[in-house]
Formats: C-alpha cells, structure tokens, sequence
C-alpha cells in the first residue's frame, strides 16, 4: 500500500500557510489512492504543534523533536529525513509546499534516494497507474503536465497560491511518534547562525483595494505619496520586496512569494516591475492597475490597464480627482 | 579561490512563446536566446568573491545548443575567466534530474573548486532545482537564495532569504551556492563593447555529454505535453502620451465603463 507522507514545515512557532495548501492536495489524493495521510515534522519544542496538526486529517505524525533543530539545518534534515523514508518501500509519496525550506529540501532528498521530482507543481492527482502533476513553465506563460508511475518513490513540491490551505477540524486526531534524529559527522559541515524574522502586525490580506509601491518610488519619504494615496481612497498600502529591503515600509506590507497573498477587488502597482516572485502574490486581484514608466515592464502582463507615467505625478493627480 | 559559475541559455522574455516551447529552445533566430537573467547575479557574486580575495578563477559552464554560445561569450565578456558549453542541441536531455547528474558530472571533470555558484532560478523551468540537487549528487553542503557572502578561511558565512526575513548559516568549502537577485549582487556588472567584441570573437570550447560520466539519464518523471494556459480575456489597456490628468480621466472613465469604481471605497 502507498505511503504519502507530508513533510511539516513550522515558522514562527505555527504550521505555514503553504504546508496547508500541501495537505488540502494530499488529502484528495489520499482518498483517490485509499490511504492515510503521514507526516514528519522537525523542530524543537513541537508536541503541541505535532497534535494540534493531526487535527488537519494527518494519522500519525513522527515528531523529530530535539535542540539541534531548534534552528534549521539542511544537512540535519535531509539525513534525518532520509532515515525515516528509508524505512519505508516504494510506493511512497513524500510532499511540501514549495516554500524556499521545501525547495530546498526535497530536490535534496529526492536526488538522495535516485528518485526524480515534481518539482514546484500547482496540483497532483491519480490518473490510472500515474501520479499527473501541472508545473507552469516560463513564469507561468505555460504550463506542463508531468507524469510518472505511482508505483515508485515519487517526491513532490507544491506551489503556493493554488490550493485553499487545509481546515482545522476538532473531532479529528492521531497518534505522534518519536523520531530519533540523525546527524552525521558530515553534516556538521553546516552550521546553524541566526535567523532575523520580521514581526507581522498589520494583515493586509483583507482589503478590498491596495496602492502598492516599489523601488520605483524612490525613497522612504517619497514613500508618503502611498500612504497619503491608500488614505484618500480607503484602502492598504502594499509593497514589493524591493522597498521592503530598503525599509521604506515594514516587512508586514510586502506582497508575493516571500510575503502574502491577495486577492483585492483593486490592487494598484506603482513602481513595481513585476518580477514573478511579486505577481504570484498579486495576479489574481479582480483588477490590477500598473502605474510605471517602462511600457515593457512584465507588470503589464498581468495587468487590466496601466498609466505609463511617473507616478509621482500620477498619484497626487489621482488623489485630487477622486 | 576556484568558482564554478553555471548559466542556462533561455528564451528572451519578449520573444514570442511557441504553444509548446520546450528547453532549451532550439531557435532559428539567435536574437530569440538571452542568458538567464538570475546567472547574472550569479556571476557577479563569483567575480566580487574573486576580486576580493585577489585570487582565483571563475569557470562559467552552459549546458546547451549552439545558440547558447551566445550566453558563454556573455560570461566572458562580464569578466568570467573561462566558459564553455556541453552540447545538447535538439534537446537531447530535458528532463531536471537528468541536466543536474550532468552538471554535477562537469564538476567532476573540472576538478578544483571551492564555489559552485546557481542562478536562484531559471526562466523556462524555474523549479530552482540545480543547486540543491546537484550538491547531493557531489555531497557538498549548499545554500539557496544567498544575499550576501563572507570568506573565513576554509568557511564561508552566507545570509540567505527565508519566508519574512533571513538566516546566516556557515558551510564549509566546498559548496554550492544559489544566489539571490536581491542583496549584495543585486546589480550585475555592464560589460563593455570593447570587451563583448572582444569576446564574440573567442571561440567557445565544447563538451560532449557522453564524455562526462554522468550514469544513466533516465528519469522517472516525464513531461508529457506542454500547453498554453486559458487565454487571457483582455489585454491590458495602455494610457499614455499624453498629460498626466487626461491619462488619469481617460483610465476612470474607462473603468467606469466596465462599472468598477475606484472611489467606492473612502
Ligand atoms: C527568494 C526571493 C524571494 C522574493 N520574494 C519576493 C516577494 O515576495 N515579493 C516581491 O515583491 N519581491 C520578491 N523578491 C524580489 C524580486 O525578485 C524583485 O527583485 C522585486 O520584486 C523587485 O521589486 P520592484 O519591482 O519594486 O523593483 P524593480 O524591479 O527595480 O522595479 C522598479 C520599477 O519601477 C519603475 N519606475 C521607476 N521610477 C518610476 C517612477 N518615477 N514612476 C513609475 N514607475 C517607476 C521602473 O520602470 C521599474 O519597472 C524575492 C527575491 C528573492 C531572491
Ligand atoms: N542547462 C543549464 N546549463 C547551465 N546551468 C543551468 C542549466 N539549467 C539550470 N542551470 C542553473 O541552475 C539554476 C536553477 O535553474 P532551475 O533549477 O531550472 O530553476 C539556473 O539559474 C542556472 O544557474
């Protein structure tokens, strides 16, 4: 029988958005292929977070629970990691989301074991004998479809920004295993430093209508007219990673694949040249309108329509006739 | 200091995308292929690392078609001391698992190293495979999403992006690195005409896959079609040229067409 198994990735003390994506896809699949939910989760500190996720649907969870992963090491995960899935016989599905951890490790893992990877894919489901996953090609201009016997080891990472993320239900539970970690001598070639996490306080995700600024504003005082424009119109300030690493707006405001998810009725891009990493974040708001001064900006790909000027100029217009 | 720089050719982002365009796109017109443009940062990491410690050598290494000499005379333009490509015209492996046992198989045959540096993605594919799968097949201690670098000794300390922020770790050399387009190598060097005419005329050594040793290229996964995404209704609806307040009335009274109405929300 197969074995699916969910790696569980934890960040600032709770279980990722992008991990619950990854079980609201394993969780359809568990029920195509007749088989429970597994899942590994690494860290310190965990019981709580171990039961609270068997909640999820997950049957058994083997709980790595030790102070050498209190922060995170490659290294370490991948041999503990390589332990666990050792024990078991192919046919064996090992899932994450495709965050920056899961990008990271499973491609690691799968080439461990020989076994090749969806990598990044937006969906995975049972055709017959194969496991069907869609990956979109060329910043998601196109899409392909990659397939592979269902009978093998098969490691996967899904994509952020495609899945509802998976509920919590109260009536469910499961049993948590210890997991011994393994570490070897090897592995201590990777050292674990320090981690700087911004802390979230305003939660943009629920405006109807964002101003969003990047680079292209220039400056943090300059960052004002954002401000001022979000006021007037009644709506959230945004912002691309960009001007986000130049602290000219905190960490909180920052959209796309390393921020949050929106889906606004306007989303406004001023100043923002829509690198991928940016529009995964933002594509789906039902309107989007690009204020730039490059016509050939990716931005206007996704976009509905686009005011090709300075948007210094273009915003105090803006305020004035609304 | 040695560093080995990988570069994937690609299809400009503003040339026309066939239905199913495959990698590494075999394309009649060589104006079609660009360097990846997150190698770039790649490469400017390497030749910072180089010029700072005033010793070294970097190595720039293209798996791909003819078309792709293009990309290794870039590399050699923007600095790069060394470059050459493994042939795989018409394609021939596709598939990531495969290209990584054949990256990981150059490195071998290269030999000396100390850095092995990625792009943190690649246009077509963009799974950011390579980096991570390639140092497991040499056993190499990596990092992906590296924003800034610092040497010590036979280690190297390197911040990394995560989800909300970033973390440090050290590795020990030799390792892999993918390299961020934020941070330190944010900005890739301008290559001179002097020196890209300089190097259009080098000629580009080449590398037969079959000579590498790379082990069997099968996959267990497989692309099987490749397909355009439902179109997009409408195309995006461009005001310019004109003064700024008419551009601004011109897009309200266009979205006052379609009944959406930007003040509904004071
Ligand atoms: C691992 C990783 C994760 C990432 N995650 C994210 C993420 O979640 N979100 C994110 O946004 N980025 C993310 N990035 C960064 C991303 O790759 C881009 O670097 C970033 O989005 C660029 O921000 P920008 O568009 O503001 O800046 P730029 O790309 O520099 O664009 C500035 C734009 O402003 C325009 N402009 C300039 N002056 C004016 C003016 N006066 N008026 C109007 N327009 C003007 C320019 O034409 C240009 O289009 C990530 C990067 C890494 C490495
Ligand atoms: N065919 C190739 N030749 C050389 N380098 C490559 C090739 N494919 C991928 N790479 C490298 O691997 C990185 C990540 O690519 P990917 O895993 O496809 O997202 C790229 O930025 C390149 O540095």
């Amino acid at each position: 029988m197969t074995k699916l198994i969910v790696v569980i990735e934890i960040a600032k003390g709770k279980i990722t958005g992008i991990t619950k994506e990854c079980l609201t896809v394993a969780k359809k699949l568990s029920e195509d292929l007749g088989v429970d939910i597994e899942g590994v989760m690494l860290g310190h500190g965990i019981n709580d977070l171990a039961v609270n996720a068997t909640k999820y649907g997950i049957k058994k969870i083997y709980k790595v629970d030790d102070a050498q992963f209190a922060g995170i090491n490659i290294l370490y995960h991948t041999r503990t990691l390589e332990e666990l899935v050792k024990q078991f016989s192919p046919p064996t599905i090992i899932m994450a989301g495709a965050s920056l951890y899961g990008q990271e490790i499973i491609p690691r893992l799968a080439a461990r074991f020989n076994s090749a990877i969806f990598a990044s894919v937006t969906s995975l489901v049972l055709e017959g004998d194969n496991l069907v996953g869609i990956h979109p090609l060329f910043e998601e201009k196109l899409l392909g479809t990659m397939s592979a016997d269902k009978n093998q080891m098969n490691f996967v990472t899904i994509l952020g920004g495609n899945n509802p993320e998976a509920e919590i239900d109260e009536s469910l539970s499961g049993e948590v295993t210890d997991f011994a970690p393994v570490i070897s001598e090897r592995d201590k070639r990777e050292t674990f430093v320090e981690e700087k996490i911004a802390k979230v306080s305003v939660d943009i995700t629920k405006a109807k209508l964002i101003i969003a600024g990047g680079r292209g504003v220039g400056g943090k005082e300059k960052f004002g007219i954002i401000h001022e424009t979000a006021k007037t119109l009644g709506g959230e300030v945004g912002a691309s990673r960009a001007a986000v690493d130049a602290d000219w707006v905190p960490y909180d405001h920052e959209i796309g694949q390393t921020g949050k998810t929106i889906t606004p009725d306007f989303y406004i891009g001023c100043g923002i040249s829509g690198a991928i990493q940016h529009l995964v974040g933002m594509r789906n708001s039902k309107t989007i309108i690009a204020v730039n001064t490059d016509e050939e900006a990716p931005m206007l790909d996704v976009a509905h329509y686009a005011i090709i000027a300075d948007l210094h100029e273009v915003l105090p217009e803006l305020i004035k006739k609304l | 200091m040695n560093i080995i720089v990988f570069i994937k050719a690609t299809i400009d982002r503003n040339a026309p995308l066939g239905p199913d365009e495959t990698f590494p796109g075999d394309r009649d017109d060589k104006a079609d292929v660009m360097t990846n443009n997150y190698d770039k940062h790649a490469i400017e990491a390497a030749l910072q690392i180089v010029e700072k410690k005033g010793d070294g050598k970097v190595t720039a290494v293209c798996l791909g078609s003819d078309m792709a000499d293009k990309v290794v005379k870039e590399a050699i333009a923007m600095g790069c001391h060394e470059a050459f490509r493994i042939e795989n015209s018409e394609a021939r492996v596709i598939n990531f698992f495969s290209v990584a046992k054949i990256l990981a198989a150059a490195i071998k045959k290269i030999g000396t190293y100390d850095l092995i540096l990625f792009g943190m993605q690649s246009y077509d594919y963009g799974t950011a495979t390579m980096a991570p799968m390639v140092s497991e097949f040499l056993d190499l201690p990596t990092a992906s999403w590296v924003e800034r670098i610092s040497l010590n000794g036979d280690k190297i300390n390197v911040e990394k992006v995560i989800e909300g922020g970033t973390r440090t770790i050290e590795l020990q050399l030799p390792a892999v690195l993918s390299i961020a387009s934020s941070g330190d190598f944010e900005e890739p060097r301008y290559t001179s005409v002097r020196r890209i005419m300089k190097a259009s005329r080098t000629k580009v050594p080449v590398w037969e896959i079959d000579k590498l040793e790379a082990g069997a290229l099968d996959t267990n996964v497989e692309f099987t079609k490749i397909e355009q995404p439902p179109a997009r209704m409408e195309e995006c609806v461009v005001f310019k040229d004109d003064d700024v307040p008419v551009l601004i009335d011109n897009l309200l009274s266009a979205l006052k067409d379609k009944g959406l109405n930007l003040g509904a929300y004071k």
